[in-house]
């Protein structure tokens, strides 16, 4: 079984791979449209495969054709992901009072949790370390 | 008529941009627009938010004391759902939890939760939201009992379990309609915030019998000058007077 410290290495370690592109991307999806890209979710967290089992840190198939509605391009269109991940990832976009920028999060489940973190690009800090992820009300 | 406790409101986001930001007319705490927050027509005013919860959208501010619960709090929420999901209307959680307002299945309804330290206060309206339907939510937090309270639609108050101390406060950012990946599909606004307690005339007097309440409220008094009356109304949004006008 792996180890948490594990599974968040290796989403850790696809993150960065994946970042430095993603910035680039973005740079250019920008400078042509005004705002940056969103990424929708690629796959939804409660279809999370669980790192329970023996044996190496899980991946899935990341659904790479989902697209916001009042967007064009999807994944596949704008090529930032290819093969099998070991985390959901979404790109959220914004615009704030200060300026425009992106918020990329993953998510990954160990054991029946689902823990998440954020990286992001503009004058909003939407970074955020590992943490655990409860859709739920506040309230047990 | 006069705007309920105008003095200690201290938010008025009335949604009526039809996309980008979003202004707090009265704070000044400008919503920021996660993944272009579009806009339909409105109950209040001519345009509220519209979210789509397959799109990631919602609308947020970084965390600032004044969007805390440290004292007497209120919320106001003019809401329509276009599906009755679990999903939050607004709230401010992270590392922390503080609040968060919505409609949960497993509470039966609307709720407002408000946390202080483990322990909960949860407010619950039976209410199950029907698609396409506008609704009046005011929610607070009296910090004299230390309960989170729920009216909906000018209705029956319900209570939650008092707090042992007081609610949470951290450095989380504030949300409306979205709580991590859980996002709400429907319309908004406007949504305000006083730092005082609404009584029931209050309330009644924001439904306004289902027609809500806009800010600056319209008033009309009128002037007698030499045994002749004049009106003068007051047009929203500092739009300035209008002698002669009584209507």
């Amino acid at each position: 079984m792996p180890t948490l410290a594990q599974v968040r290495t290796a989403v850790d370690t696809k993150l960065a791979s994946l970042w430095g592109n993603v910035q680039t991307r973005q740079a250019n999806y920008f400078a042509t449209h005004g705002r940056y890209w969103q990424g929708i979710i690629t796959t939804d967290v409660d279809k999370l495969p669980d790192n329970l089992a023996s044996g190496n840190v899980l991946e899935m198939t990341p659904d790479l054709t989902r697209r916001p509605s009042d967007q064009a391009t999807s994944w596949v269109d704008v090529g930032l992901v290819s093969g099998n991940l070991p985390m959901a990832i979404q790109i959220d976009v914004y615009q704030a009072p200060s300026g425009y920028g992106y918020i990329a999060t993953v998510y990954v489940q160990y054991r029946g949790t689902i823990y998440f973190r954020s990286a992001s690009v503009g004058p909003v800090d939407g970074s955020a370390s590992w943490a655990i992820y409860n859709p739920n009300p506040v309230g047990p | 008529m006069a705007f309920p406790k105008e003095a200690f409101l201290t938010h008025n986001w009335q949604m009526g941009e039809a996309s980008g930001t979003r202004a707090d007319l009265v704070g000044g705490m400008t919503l920021t627009d996660n993944n272009t927050v579009g806009s339909a027509a409105g109950l209040v005013y001519p345009l509220a938010a519209n979210l789509i919860a397959a799109n990631s959208e919602y609308l947020s501010h970084a965390d600032d004391a004044s969007l805390r619960i440290v004292g007497a709090t209120t919320f106001e929420v003019w809401a329509r759902w276009t599906s009755g999901t679990n999903a939050p209307l607004f709230c401010k959680r992270g590392a922390t939890n503080e609040y968060e307002s919505g409609y949960y299945s497993g509470y039966g309804g609307m709720y407002l939760d408000v946390l202080s330290g483990g322990s909960l206060s949860s407010a619950r309206s039976p209410l199950v939201p029907v698609s396409g339907t506008w609704y009046h939510l005011v929610m607070w937090y009296d910090p004299a009992d230390r309960k989170a309270r729920i009216a909906v639609n000018g209705g029956a108050v319900a209570a939650g379990a008092a707090l042992p101390g007081a609610p949470n406060v951290s450095a989380a950012a504030f949300a409306i309609c979205r709580d991590l990946a859980a996002y709400w599909n429907g319309d908004i606004g406007p949504a305000r915030m006083w730092n005082t307690l609404l009584d029931a005339a209050d309330r009644t007097a924001l439904y306004n019998g289902g027609a809500g309440l806009a800010y600056p409220s319209t008033s009309t008094p009128t002037l007698s000058i030499y045994g002749a009356k004049f009106g003068h109304k007051q047009v929203a949004h500092g739009g300035g007077m209008r002698y002669g006008d009584a209507s």
